[in-house]
């Protein structure tokens, strides 16, 4: 940050900016402050400040495909955020055949993909060689493509239903062709709004305990943060410390993405959903609190484009993907496209002043994309 | 020739100088979105502005596409109309809007059209006004007053005046004004000649008619277009003191085709001429390059007392960041859309309870406002 940006900061975010340059670690109570603070550039200018001081100027997409195998979810009564799930025999649940989801896999294997990224409801039935299944009949047509696959909440269902330890179920998950976990399922953490939004399905303990198992046998996992409904910003504050001090005993997550609540179609659907503002601080204060995650994410399905873009200069620096076919957010509602061209999110992030990458699943480049052609005045 | 960086224009800005069109259009180049953010901030903070964030309740009603000046915006779909046609359903529509309950404005848009005499339009301000009074009329744009005062031979001011007679509140000085002078055939009509188009601002002025200058952007033009432009509504200003608000909105442009460098220009559209399938609307003028609009208009235009955001074009998400940015007002609800977008995955229309929560979210007041930006008062729970 430039000394007459500096200048400018407001005086009560001054010891913030001085943590960030000494890279000194922020507590609880920065966290607060920069979640509630009246000036969204200062802490823009904080977020961003952090972000090119840890880990550059570069931000991230990937050529990426979704796949939600099933949306019949055993939990579809308990989670009031989520318009995805159906109970069993309910007339739009679905389940896709492996043979089906052969033949997306297919129809993108010209489209240079990198990553198939797989989650579901927890299905009260399909026997875990279905899982398995998939897996590996993808792997076939698609040896070289990663398959990001389940949330915690699905791999914790997996132990309890097939009556496994989670360490053999990703073991044998990993024998079938699994490369790494998605971040789902974290909700909230702090029990005072688990118990109110999802009361019954896995505590926060064990989301973090799945994890903790999977980084110890060296895979890699994503991890979320679903806000802008009935949380406070210490429910927040709390949620990213937890994921901080994770992060600092296995190493093993890649990147954080805050997830924008949609209300149309869940039982929360009387809420209005976070704001922009609200957006861009929680990117920041994400940034901010999470010194040693190198990606936050801006997950451009539930922020819209043009957000998550604005996103970049608040301190993410990850837009996801293509994606192709998302389905759990445009049954909430998402008015946002179905899948982005590799052209635009790498438009959409030199636009916004950073240098475009093109990533494999562990954040190894694929290709830098050229710079922004220097416009002259 | 070397020009300051963009840095040290915003300290000079700061200290209250006056940027030349260099100085300008290096800001619009390379003035990075925080940095504009946060210079804007500091001078609201030095300013005695209010806290608060104005909007009104309004509709607007098409009096019907046909159009004589085939400017590049329709690009040719909007041929001009039979003499007289469409006149009569266009009156009706526009009574009907301005029946609405709880209306404070309508906005009266259509094409140039030369076929109507200037009493058709006299005629229906005065029925609208007769019918709700308490609604007033928002019209016309500088090149349509020309259209009229060249075919009436009359003094533009003259054509004014007897709008403004017959019930006229405020101008839209709409149009394609800072599109490049390289593609004269583009500009035409809408644009109209410079001197003959701030002449009527000015009378605008003079009549106290307050006039709401739409400044479009990322149609092609360069930097220094664009900043020759912002600093000629700031003179303008100065000159007339008649423009009560800008509201800085990129027109629904297709982007170019990829074209060899694989390079999809968002922002920068270099063909007016609309794809044969447009890309969709999210991408056509990034957020980014939005919320640096709206900043440069507070910086470069500093004589304009308001500056709108654009819920219905840029959503209400970016839209209530642009507060941050130096807007103070969302404009109007536009009742006649029923699918804006509010939030994440939530469309539905504009609504005052909406705008006012948005305008407390980000820490200010929401305030009802009159055709020319005057408040009219808090808006309450």
């Amino acid at each position: 940050m430039s000394q007459l940006m500096a200048g400018l900061l407001p005086r009560d975010l001054y010891d913030i900016y001085e943590k960030v340059m000494s890279d000194q670690r922020l507590g609880a109570a920065d966290g607060i402050k920069l979640l509630t603070h009246p000036d969204l550039f200062a802490v823009g200018a904080l977020g961003e400040l952090a972000r090119r001081r840890r880990v550059g100027d570069y931000a991230y997409f990937n050529n990426a495909g979704y796949i939600n195998y099933s949306n019949v979810c055993v939990l579809s009564q308990v989670c009031k955020f989520c318009a995805f799930g159906k109970k069993k025999g309910e007339a739009d649940g679905y389940e896709f055949a492996i043979a089906e989801m052969v033949e997306k896999a297919r129809r993108w294997t010209d489209l240079g993909i990198t990553e198939i990224h797989m989650v579901g409801g927890l299905h009260p039935d399909l026997p875990f060689e279905y899982y398995t299944g998939f897996i590996r009949a993808i792997k076939e047509i698609l040896p070289s493509v990663h398959l990001k696959c389940f949330t915690a909440v699905e791999l914790d269902f997996f132990a309890r239903k097939f009556r496994m330890d989670v360490g053999e179920v990703l073991d044998r998950l990993q024998a079938a062709g699994h490369g790494s976990i998605t971040g789902g399922g974290a909700e909230m953490m702090h029990p005072e709004v688990h118990n109110v939004i999802c009361k019954g399905k896995m505590p926060a303990e064990r989301y973090l305990e799945v994890h903790r198992i999977a980084h110890r046998k060296g895979i890699r996992s994503n991890c979320t943060m679903l806000y802008g409904h009935i949380e406070e910003p210490y429910h927040i504050v709390d949620h990213l410390l937890r994921l901080r001090d994770l992060q600092d005993e296995t190493g093993g997550f890649q990147c954080f993405v805050p997830l924008a609540f949609h209300p149309t179609h869940t039982e929360l659907g009387h809420l209005p959903g976070p704001t922009g503002w609200q957006d861009l601080r929680v990117i920041a204060t994400s940034r901010l609190l999470l010194d040693n995650f190198k990606y936050i994410k801006a997950y451009w399905v539930m922020l819209s484009p043009r957000m998550a873009q604005v996103s970049l200069n608040w301190g993410a620096n990850d837009l996801d993907g293509t994606i192709r076919e998302e389905r759990i957010y445009h049954f909430a509602g998402a008015n946002t496209p179905l899948e982005q061209s590799g052209q635009e999110l790498a438009a959409l992030i030199r636009g916004a002043g950073l240098v475009p990458v093109e990533r494999d699943s562990y954040y190894g480049v694929i290709r830098e994309h050229a710079l922004a052609q220097e416009v002259s005045a | 020739m070397s020009t300051l960086s963009a840095e040290s224009i915003l300290e000079r800005l700061l200290s209250g100088s006056r940027p030349t069109v260099a100085e300008a259009a290096e800001l619009v180049a390379r003035g990075d979105l925080i940095s504009l953010g946060m210079v804007v901030g500091e001078l609201r903070r030095r300013s005695a502005a209010a806290g608060t964030v104005s909007f009104t309740l309004d509709r607007t009603v098409d009096l019907g596409q046909a159009c004589d000046s085939g400017c590049p915006y329709c690009a040719g779909t909007t041929p001009p109309a039979a003499p007289g046609a469409g006149a009569e359903p266009a009156r009706e529509r526009a009574a009907q809007a301005a029946g609405a309950p709880g209306l404070r404005q309508v906005v009266l848009q259509g094409g140039h059209r030369t076929d109507l005499p200037l009493s058709f339009y006299t005629g229906l301000l005065a029925e609208l006004r007769h019918a709700n009074p308490g609604v007033a009329r928002v019209a016309f744009s500088p090149s349509e007053v020309l259209t009229w005062a060249q075919a009436a031979n009359h003094p533009a001011a003259a054509v004014l005046a007897e709008l403004q007679a017959a019930g006229l509140d405020a101008m839209l000085a709409a149009g394609g004004e800072a599109l490049p002078a390289r593609r004269p055939e583009h500009r035409r009509l809408l644009a109209g000649p410079w001197p003959e188009w701030e002449a009527v601002i000015a009378a605008a002025g003079e009549l106290g008619i307050p006039v709401i200058a739409p400044v479009p952007f990322g149609l092609g033009e360069s930097p220094r277009e664009r900043a020759e432009y912002l600093l000629r509504l700031q003179r303008l200003q100065e000159q007339t003191g008649a423009i009560a608000a800008l509201l800085p909105f990129a027109p629904a442009v297709a982007p170019p085709q990829p074209g060899e460098g694989d390079e999809l220009r968002l922002a920068d559209a270099g063909d007016l001429a609309p794809a044969a399938s447009p890309a969709p609307a999210e991408l056509m003028a990034t957020g980014h390059e939005y919320l640096r609009m709206v900043a440069l208009c507070r910086l470069l235009v500093p004589g304009v007392a308001h500056v709108s955001a654009s819920p219905m074009t840029q959503g209400a998400k970016v839209a209530q960041v642009a507060l941050a940015c130096g807007a103070d007002d969302f404009g109007g609800t536009q009742e006649q859309f029923e699918l804006a977008e509010l939030a994440a995955g939530r469309v539905g229309p504009m609504t005052a309870p909406e705008f006012a929560r948005l305008i407390r979210d980000a820490g200010f007041r929401p305030a009802l406002r009159d055709a020319g930006f005057r408040t009219v008062g808090e808006f309450g729970e």
